[in-house]
């Protein structure tokens, strides 16, 4: 199990190592020089946009500029943003925590809905079954931009359950803020899970060792789950976590459309400003916990069937 | 403006982009729009007022690094300048006391005495050179810089006097000082806070009528009333005043119906009938400095070629794009400088004379513009106009100026750039190699009708792209920077406008009228677009 862990480890190493060669050479080899952003569009002297590029290092090679910015990353200094003249760690640090609890409430709400919708499809009538796949078809079909607009005409403007926009402030009061873009967010994820739940309970009913249980008199909740639920985890497990890893690339939607102030809409604020700094860093982040998400489902896969160890 | 930094904010076409038509409006051909400077005056105090930028958070709220939508709206409360701007774009003394064009390259400015700044350090001589003398500085990269180009000196002459000298007269300087280029901060405290002045942890020490309290990154930038303020009777009438970043346009119009923001400039056009419609608030049309444009960058080729662009100018109907585009919010405009620019002029009369006498373009034409292509016989019949990528309303007007190219044997093709590859367009001529036009929206911020031309029309300016070159129009541009009687300053410019306007060196479309909404609550707020230049939040009180 240590050696499994530390291959999947070494793994996700070399994943980011090579993402931050492709994300910085992507921005590098994005047309435009930002130094013209940064001089605000106006008549500049070709000795500010000397200083500017000086300033950024934009006049270097792009081994020489990677190297800066490994190297500042490495040392816990990822830069100063060249839009906004701040501390990247001081934008960061300032969003992280409302993602990561948007992230984490849509993740519960995608595990625990989307399991127990897809095991009640599996396993209830007809008409229940009908009902929960039209649902999920339209949850799947609609974009979580679409989702938000819908969701805040409804509950936040008609209703007003909810706040149009904004973060919060305590916890509960985040919660309350946070519902609607979760909703948004995890919408079609949701509807994901459930279809592989119910696909999975599906299979296993009709397998053999289930019809074997049941002719041996077993109650239909412990051949649930003892037979059914059990042998039909790891599969829904990995799709969950890799569904999960997914929603923080997803949080840039649903941020930006409910004006919420996390990593998500900054990214997509820093990418129209062109500041590379920041896109750099929070690719590379969001790269990372995608990777990491991933690495930790296996994990515990594995756990949970130690024969994928050997495999 | 016309040029670089003004094109519409990139959060926000980006948010456009992906919320399509989410805003739900409807062209409102039909409908008539009242044009007002103000709305009703404030009858008393508020306890807060929230306030949305849609075109997002500010990157700075140091004036040297001010000069877009979201900065201008929340620095100009808080950093003064020495000329105030009104809502019909004159201007009244604001930190200077006067100021007064003593020769033609001669300006001198008197510090208004007994101001101080929040910390109670009296306003000096010193800062005011100190905060001119910042936009010179090639390490500050100031987004004022052109303003000061062509500044030989700034120095202090007496205890309340400096005196600012220049190598070239430039008539535009005085009125540019009512804008961010003259906005004051306190040396002292500028130079400590260094690199992180105007960030949200360096902050900022200024004068106006309302302090800097707090800037939480990503979510909001509060102001707290300044109680010393030096004018009583600009006293600000809200004890705070919080901005919020609401750049997803359908989000934004949510959040006005439901009344969780009181106020919003430059409200989404898509949003016009919905927010007429509602009892919340209203939204108020004013006279604007904005302007959608298609500007012609290429000095030879079909664009370099006065019949060309005068024939696409001819071939599109401007009343329709005023309708599809500005949801009818707006007006055909007869050249780049906007009428707003000089109503506040003692010349005005001039001017608006000379707006009259230039030719009307606003309905199409198409058997003169066939007419113009015939004449010309180009080289080649197929152009290339740039837009940045993501702007769906440059996006609607580019396909449109594409529709009317067609309809008179030209082909025109549409070219998205990123948003650093189109700012690089203004500084390097290859990147404008293969576009003949670019799509742009811009604003003034400051009166003034020499705030476009001379950079369009003379010979190696910055922005004339087209290598136009007219001999009486460079005498009369030359001969208004350099007078220092505005009636005959106005004379000289409407002389050089009835030649380089009808050349179409930018095919003006429209002005776009400033959209205010205020929630029933509260009044007060210019309607003008004057308040991109203005401290406007201290009028806003309860309605």
């Amino acid at each position: 199990m240590i050696g499994f862990v530390g291959r999947k480890l070494a793994g996700v190493v070399a994943t980011i190592a090579v993402a931050s060669v492709v994300i910085f050479g992507a921005l590098y080899l994005a047309p435009g020089d930002p130094a013209s952003l940064l001089a605000g569009g106006h008549e500049v002297t070709p000795a500010t946009m000397a200083a500017i590029r000086a300033r950024y290092h934009l006049d270097e090679p792009f081994w020489a500029q990677y190297w800066h910015w490994l190297s500042g990353l490495l040392s816990g200094d990822p830069g100063t943003s060249m839009a906004g003249n701040e501390p990247v760690t001081a934008l960061i640090s300032a969003r992280i925590g409302t993602t990561a609890l948007l992230v984490a409430y849509a993740s519960l709400l995608i595990v625990i809905f989307g399991v127990a919708a897809g095991i009640l499809g599996g396993t209830a009538g007809r008409a229940v079954d009908g009902a929960l796949t039209v649902t999920t078809t339209v949850l799947m079909a609609a974009p979580a931009f679409v989702a938000a607009i819908l969701l805040i005409w409804i509950f936040a403007t008609e209703l007003s359950w909810f706040p149009v926009f904004g973060s919060g402030d305590g916890f509960g009061d985040r919660i309350h803020h946070l519902t609607l873009p979760a909703l948004a967010l995890s919408g079609g994820y949701l509807a994901y899970v459930s279809r592989i739940t119910r696909t999975e309970v599906r299979t296993e009913l009709a397998a053999d060792h289930v019809a074997a249980a049941r002719a041996r008199g077993l109650p239909r909740r412990a051949v649930l789950r003892r037979h059914v639920l059990r042998n039909a985890a790891p599969p829904i497990l990995a799709v969950s976590g890799v569904t999960v890893a997914g929603l923080f690339a997803g949080t840039a939607v649903a941020e930006q459309a409910f004006g919420v102030n996390g990593l998500g809409s900054l990214l997509v604020q820093s990418a129209a400003r062109q500041d590379l700094v920041v896109v750099q860093v929070l690719s590379l982040l969001l790269v990372s916990a995608f990777v990491v998400v991933n690495m930790l489902v296996d994990v515990l896969n594995a756990a949970l069937d130690p024969r994928l160890v050997a495999g | 403006m016309i040029v670089g930094k003004k094109w519409a904010g990139p959060a926000l076409a980006l948010t456009l982009a992906m919320t399509g038509c989410g805003g739900g409006g409807r062209p409102a051909a039909a409908e008539t729009f009242e044009l007002t400077e103000t709305t009703p005056a404030a009858t008393g105090d508020v306890a807060s007022v929230t306030w949305a930028l849609p075109a997002g958070e500010p990157a700075s709220l140091d004036p040297a690094r001010t000069g877009d939508y979201s900065a201008n709206t929340v620095g100009t409360n808080l950093c003064e300048s020495l000329l105030r701007l009104n809502t019909d774009y004159s201007t009244s003394p604001g930190l200077a006391s006067e100021v007064t064009q003593r020769d033609a390259t001669t300006v001198v400015i008197t510090v208004r005495d007994g101001v101080r700044f929040w910390d109670g350090a009296a306003l000096t001589a010193e800062d005011v050179v100190y905060s001119l003398r910042r936009n010179l500085d090639p390490r500050l990269a100031s987004y004022s810089a052109h303003v000061f180009a062509n500044v030989a000196s700034i120095d202090k002459t007496g205890p309340l006097e400096v005196t600012v000298r220049f190598r070239t007269p430039d008539m535009q300087f005085i009125p540019d000082l009512a804008g961010v280029p003259g906005a004051i901060v306190e040396e002292r405290f500028a130079t400590r806070a260094a690199a992180r002045f105007g960030t949200a942890s360096g902050g900022l020490m200024c004068t106006g009528p309302f302090r800097l309290d707090g800037w939480q990154s990503g979510r909001k930038i509060t102001l707290k009333r300044n109680d010393a303020y030096w004018d009583a009777g600009r006293r600000a009438k809200a004890a705070t005043f919080q901005f919020v970043f609401l750049t997803d346009s359908s989000t934004l119009t949510s959040a006005l119906l439901s009344g969780e923001v009181d106020g919003v400039y430059g409200a989404p056009a898509g949003s016009i009938a919905a927010l007429r419609k509602t009892g919340a608030g209203r939204l108020y049309f004013g006279p604007s400095t904005e302007t959608v444009s298609l500007g012609a960058v290429a000095a030879d080729g079909p664009a370099a070629d006065p019949r060309i662009r005068q024939a696409l100018d001819l071939a599109i109907d401007k009343g329709s794009f005023v309708t599809s585009v500005l949801k009818g919010a707006g007006e055909p405009l007869k050249t780049f400088t906007p009428p707003l620019a000089w109503s506040g002029s003692p010349a005005k009369s001039v001017y608006d004379a000379g707006y009259a006498a230039l030719p009307d373009t606003a309905k199409a034409d198409l058997g003169a513009a066939r007419q113009l292509v015939t004449d010309a016989a180009p080289s080649r019949r197929d152009l290339v106009v740039a837009l940045p990528a993501g702007d769906q309303s440059l996006l609607q007007t580019a396909t449109i100026a594409q529709a009317a190219a067609q309809r008179i044997g030209l082909t025109m093709t549409i070219r998205q750039l990123q948003p650093a590859e189109f700012s690089g367009l203004f500084y390097d001529p290859g990147l404008r190699d293969g576009i003949d036009f670019i799509a742009t929206t811009g604003y003034l911020e400051v009166p003034g009708a020499l705030y476009y031309a001379p950079g369009f029309v003379l010979k190696g300016a910055t922005f004339n792209w087209t290598h136009y070159d007219n001999p009486e129009v460079t005498r009369n541009i030359t001969a208004a920077v350099s007078a220092t009687d505005p009636a005959a300053s106005a004379r000289a410019f409407v002389a050089a406008q009835a030649i380089y306007g009808p050349a179409k060196l930018q095919i003006t479309l429209a002005e776009s009228y400033n959209r205010l909404f205020l929630n029933k609550r509260i009044t007060g707020a210019p309607a003008s677009f004057s308040y991109i230049s203005s401290a406007w939040a201290a009028l806003v009180g309860q309605a």
